[in-house]
């Protein structure tokens, strides 16, 4: 075992989520968010997670920043990180990896900065805390990330408040703090769903440019499958607390195989396609469960048109296809 | 088919008051020169960035806003010279739908009170009909007629939007605004609400003036598109011309912006530099100018204006209209 371990290490996984369950205990009953979640993110890897509002995709990246507050809870599971399980970690201990070797970024770049504090002395306060730096010294760095993330004239942009710079600004700000203190692994939850499409295409070119230079891990979470086709390299699908396919994402456009996959990919219109007047789009009938009254079996089934009596009977487990996971016994 | 709607170089600009006297500094030309016409049973897509004025133009048509200049003909009638009972009157037959269903929902009505409350109001429906009225609207929009005493908050966001669809339809509208109404919908619910405009476009013969900063729901929707850019039409076309043979250098940075439907097609960006310009500003010359990556020193003179580059396109671009007509 210890043996094998070595022989791995070159391509040991920067991050390991192990069925992590997530559940939030309401007054109306025990609302399960993450139902047993596997994931793996390697070095300088893209991971991405997609789904419709409510599937768990923005708890999962909660979870693993340990950002879950009353009345959700982590029930079980590990989530490793360079194999240190940060479930296990003190608070003191988990600030301390906050900030550092993972940060998170926003949809709301204005929710994610204080509108009293100058940008200046926002991206300061990680690096004096963190990294121990002096402030001269933080203001040099804090300009010089400016300037990686391409902002004009950084210099002055450290005095200004955030309400002075526009959205797209305002996410190149955020982005530059969350990698000042070069971090291992990024999170990035719906960080271009808030920006307009040109300046959604500046922000993922910024972003891959940035995962090249600091051969950075990150996990990028949407619910648009135009991003993970620009961004992932692998992808899992969720839906209702489940992983319900996962696999490289060349692979999945390919060849999507879970019935809720296909049918989201034919209901989203794209610019290939000419429509008529007479076109229709696929659409997937009803709509996705509350989480409070999940459907017995599969939980898909109810708007499944492959499901048969046997779907009412369990939930399916992640079946592997070489390599490819999906959640479906028909699949 | 003829025409309903015919706005002709509508502008609207909101004054920007400053100082102890609130005097008025300067203007946000949120919509500046607009022109357009909307034929019966067409739908027009109107797309462009936030802050574009797309939304503003919506609202001035229906004079929901004043606009500032320029006239707007609904059914050969220029709707200035109303007075506000007429317009009133008017406007059942011209109906929007926003993008947020639950904040354009009064969330102490019934669904019933909602649907029926304008129909009753302008005398097209009695009071003791208002039920089968409104069960028949119910299942128009595909709602259960059993859930019209719940409240707006009963419901999920996509059946809400059904709701305020319902609410449209009582008044039998010739001509539907949809401003975003299926960006705030996840996407297997607005595949749903689309087909939906579709189908009852096809049974009910409105015409659609359809705002939305998504491409490929446009493409999907709409006759004919109108690209704008800083409160003006920059170019405007059939849906597959506009779509498969862009012309204004906008138009192309906008389309090649989308993200790939497929990683192997992620293709070669015409990322534009920079963000949106302040509406404030006046334009001597081509307010894209900053921008483009094609322009000349004499697009900065005069404005340009809509030219015909072929049939049913047309372009406002100094340079595009050049090269279109040199080359036939």
């Amino acid at each position: 075992m210890a043996q094998e371990k070595k022989n791995n290490k070159a391509q040991s996984p920067l991050l390991e989520v192990k069925g992590v369950e997530v559940a939030f205990f309401l007054r109306q009953g025990v609302a399960r968010a993450i139902n047993h979640i596997d994931l793996i993110i390697n070095k300088g890897e893209t991971l991405g997670i997609v789904g419709e509002s409510g599937c768990g995709k923005s708890v999962t990246a909660a979870a693993i920043m340990r950002l879950i507050e009353e009345p959700g809870k982590i029930l079980n599971g590990e989530i490793l990180l360079e194999g240190v399980d940060l479930l296990k970690l003190s608070n003191r201990e988990m600030r301390h990896i906050r900030g550092n070797s993972m940060a998170m970024i926003f949809q709301d770049p204005m929710s994610g900065l204080n509108p009293v504090l100058s940008i200046g002395k926002q991206m300061c306060e990680t690096l004096i805390l963190h990294k121990g730096m002096k402030k001269r010294q933080a203001l040099e760095r804090a300009e010089f990330m400016l300037r990686e993330v391409g902002m004009p004239n950084p210099g002055d942009q450290l005095k200004r408040f955030p309400h002075e710079l526009s959205g797209g600004m305002r996410q190149r700000v955020l982005i530059a703090m969350a990698l000042s203190c070069e971090p291992k692994l990024l999170i990035a939850d719906e960080p271009t769903t808030a920006l307009d499409v040109t300046i959604q295409a500046q922000i993922l070119e910024l972003m891959r440019e940035l995962q090249k230079k600091y051969d950075m891990a990150m996990l990028m979470i949407t619910h648009d499958l135009g991003v993970i086709a620009e961004i992932a390299d692998k992808v899992a699908v969720m839906y209702a607390g489940d992983v319900v396919e996962q696999t490289t994402v060349a692979d999945l456009f390919d060849n999507p195989r879970h019935p809720y996959t296909k049918g989201l990919m034919k209901a989203i219109p794209t610019m290939e396609d000419k429509f008529s007047k007479e076109d229709r789009l696929y659409n997937i009938p009803g709509m996705v469960p509350t989480l409070l009254e999940l459907p017995p079996g599969c939980r898909f089934q109810t708007r499944c048109p492959l499901a048969t009596k046997e779907c009412t009977l369990k939930n399916p487990d992640l079946l592997n296809h070489e390599g490819h996971l999906v959640r479906c016994i028909h699949a | 088919m003829s025409i309903i709607l015919d706005v002709q170089n509508l502008k609207t600009h909101f004054p920007i008051r400053k100082g102890l006297l609130r005097k008025v500094v300067n203007h946000v030309r949120a919509v500046d020169g607009v022109s357009l016409q909307l034929h019966e049973k067409e739908t027009l897509g109107l797309v462009g960035e936030s802050g574009c004025g797309k939304s503003t133009v919506g609202r001035s048509i229906l004079h929901l806003i004043p606009p500032t200049a320029g006239t707007v003909h609904f059914e050969n009638q220029d709707l200035a010279s109303l007075s506000a009972s007429e317009l009133r009157k008017k406007r059942v037959h011209m109906q929007m739908i926003f993008q947020n269903p639950l904040s354009s929902l009064n969330p102490r009505m019934t669904v019933e009170e909602i649907i029926t409350g304008a129909p009753i109001f302008h005398g097209l429906v009695n009071k003791s009909d208002r039920r089968k009225f409104a069960s028949k609207l119910m299942n128009t929009v595909g709602l259960n007629p059993k859930q019209l005493q719940r409240f707006p908050h009963e419901f999920s966001g996509g059946q809400r939007q059904r709701i305020c669809i319902a609410r449209a339809l009582a008044l039998s509208p010739k001509l539907l605004i949809c401003d975003e109404s299926v960006s705030a919908l996840d996407v297997s619910i607005q595949a749903q609400i689309l087909n939906l405009f579709k189908d009852l476009q096809e049974e009910f013969g409105m015409s659609y003036l359809f705002i939305s900063h998504d491409m490929a729901v446009v493409r999907y929707i709409s006759d004919r598109v109108a690209v704008m850019y800083l409160g003006r039409i920059v170019e405007i076309a059939d849906k597959d011309s506009l779509f498969d043979n862009p012309k204004h250098p906008y138009t192309k940075a906008l389309l090649s912006s989308i993200p790939a439907t497929h990683p192997a097609h992620k293709t070669e960006r015409r990322a534009l530099q920079g963000d949106v310009p302040s509406p404030t500003t006046i334009y001597k010359g081509c307010p894209f100018m900053a921008r483009c990556p094609e322009a000349k020193p004499h697009c900065g003179e005069t404005p340009p204006v809509l030219e015909s580059v072929g049939r049913d396109h047309m372009v406002s671009c100094f340079e595009t209209v050049k090269t279109e007509k040199a080359a036939g």
